[in-house]
């Protein structure tokens, strides 16, 4: 383990994060269980429990998506401290295999985790909490993730250590098809981080939508809820969408002016 | 209306995927159709390795008449970009049968990196060498 600021963090988060994934992971398969045979009063109860639930599934939500988003900012101010790694490539080399399966990991769960958050947004805003039950399900659905999640992030952590590793070098060279992306985005076109981003926060935003759309369909009462914020999601979609497009002018043109027949 | 705002969003980011993936294909086009000057050669490479810096190149011609180098570029091979150019104005002139040294003062990665060092010829052509830094 190497030991800075950010891999503490990093580590704090993970170990945050187990935690309170086993504690909701009960809670939300007790509350899915009991509510379908409930009578009113023990739904009140669960309506209860599930209010708590839900703020416990917010903190653990948000903690992995800002986790999401340091890991690259940790495995980036590792490259120094690993003799050998010449960008991000070197430090998931250095911390193998788990660096490879939690980056894929990283790339995915925000979609995911995106789901819960909204619909619980708009479970708040409906009397009667009509997707109490789906919510936990969801819920319980994602708990293999979050464990992969925050178990592989404690695992690379630990196992990264300054050895010398052999970095992007080795496999992206000049005959190569395609260019390291660690290089590429986060070195010599930091644009392409930006169009990235957005573009991806506009798809996210796009399928959270179509998710909504499902539970409007199926849920009478989220209608006027639902119909609402799908608006809101994809007009937030598209602000994303165009200043992911309005990056990738800039992006495109520092990627073909540089050329060495230009001058 | 919001189904063919999400079509719009996805195909509006499925062009930049497009237009991107053909940025890059364009690119290493440019760079394989460079024709390459054989018969000039870096035959040294001038490194500060305490500032990370490409100082300058020795470049030997076996060329019968005097060239000039009209500019330098240097390719980051990793990512497959120009990291740094210059433009030399004058020419810096190479003369016949001869070894002339270039000043280039192009920033180096300092966790290291492979690149190509370009130099065109206002004879239209390249002379082409490969750096390993550090």
């Amino acid at each position: 383990m190497i030991w800075t600021p950010l891999t503490t963090v990093m580590t704090v988060l993970g170990i945050f994060g187990l935690v309170l994934v086993v504690y909701a992971s009960g809670k939300a398969y007790a509350i899915n269980k009991r509510i379908s045979k409930a009578g009113l009063e023990e739904k009140y109860i669960l309506e209860k429990n599930y209010y708590l639930l839900s703020t416990v599934v917010w903190v653990i939500l948000v903690s992995r998506i800002v986790a999401s988003g340091l890991f690259w900012a940790t495995n980036e101010s590792l490259i120094p401290l690993i003799p050998g790694a010449m960008c991000q490539f070197g430090v998931s080399q250095a911390g193998s295999p788990y660096s490879w399966i939690d980056t894929g990991v990283k790339l995915v769960v925000i979609f995911a985790y995106g789901i819960w958050l909204v619909l619980d947004l708009l479970n708040r805003r409906v009397k009667g909490s009509p997707l109490l039950s789906s919510l936990s399900k969801i819920f319980i659905l994602l708990v293999p993730l979050l464990l992969l999640d925050t178990i592989l992030d404690l695992a690379f952590y630990f196992t990264v250590s300054p050895v010398t590793v052999p970095c992007c070098r080795t496999v992206f060279t000049e005959t190569s098809p395609v260019p390291c992306p660690y290089c590429f985005v986060f070195h010599d076109a930091p644009m392409f981080l930006v169009v990235i981003v957005a573009y991806g926060l506009s798809i996210a935003l796009v399928l959270w939508g179509f998710v909504v759309r499902h539970y409007t369909m199926k849920v009478s009462e989220m209608e006027a809820v639902g119909n609402d914020a799908m608006k809101k999601l994809v007009t937030v979609a598209l602000v994303f969408a165009v200043i992911g497009t309005v990056a990738l002018i800039p992006a495109i043109i520092q990627v073909l002016t540089g050329g060495p027949l230009l001058h | 209306m919001v189904s063919k705002r999400a079509a719009a969003i996805i195909a509006v980011v499925i062009a930049g995927a497009i237009i991107s993936a053909a940025a890059l294909i364009y690119l290493k086009g440019q760079q394989a159709a460079l024709v390459e000057e054989t018969r000039i050669t870096v035959s040294g490479v001038d490194l500060n390795r305490r500032t990370n810096t490409l100082v300058g190149v020795n470049v030997t011609s076996s060329l019968d008449q005097q060239v000039g180098i009209k500019s330098a570029s240097l390719v980051k091979i990793q990512s497959g970009i120009t990291v740094n150019s210059k433009v030399f104005s004058p020419s810096s002139q190479v003369a016949a049968n001869s070894q002339s040294y270039i000043p280039i003062g192009f920033s180096l990665d300092p966790e290291g990196a492979d690149y190509f060092l370009y130099l065109l010829t206002d004879r239209g052509t390249v002379v082409k060498h490969r750096i390993s830094y550090p």
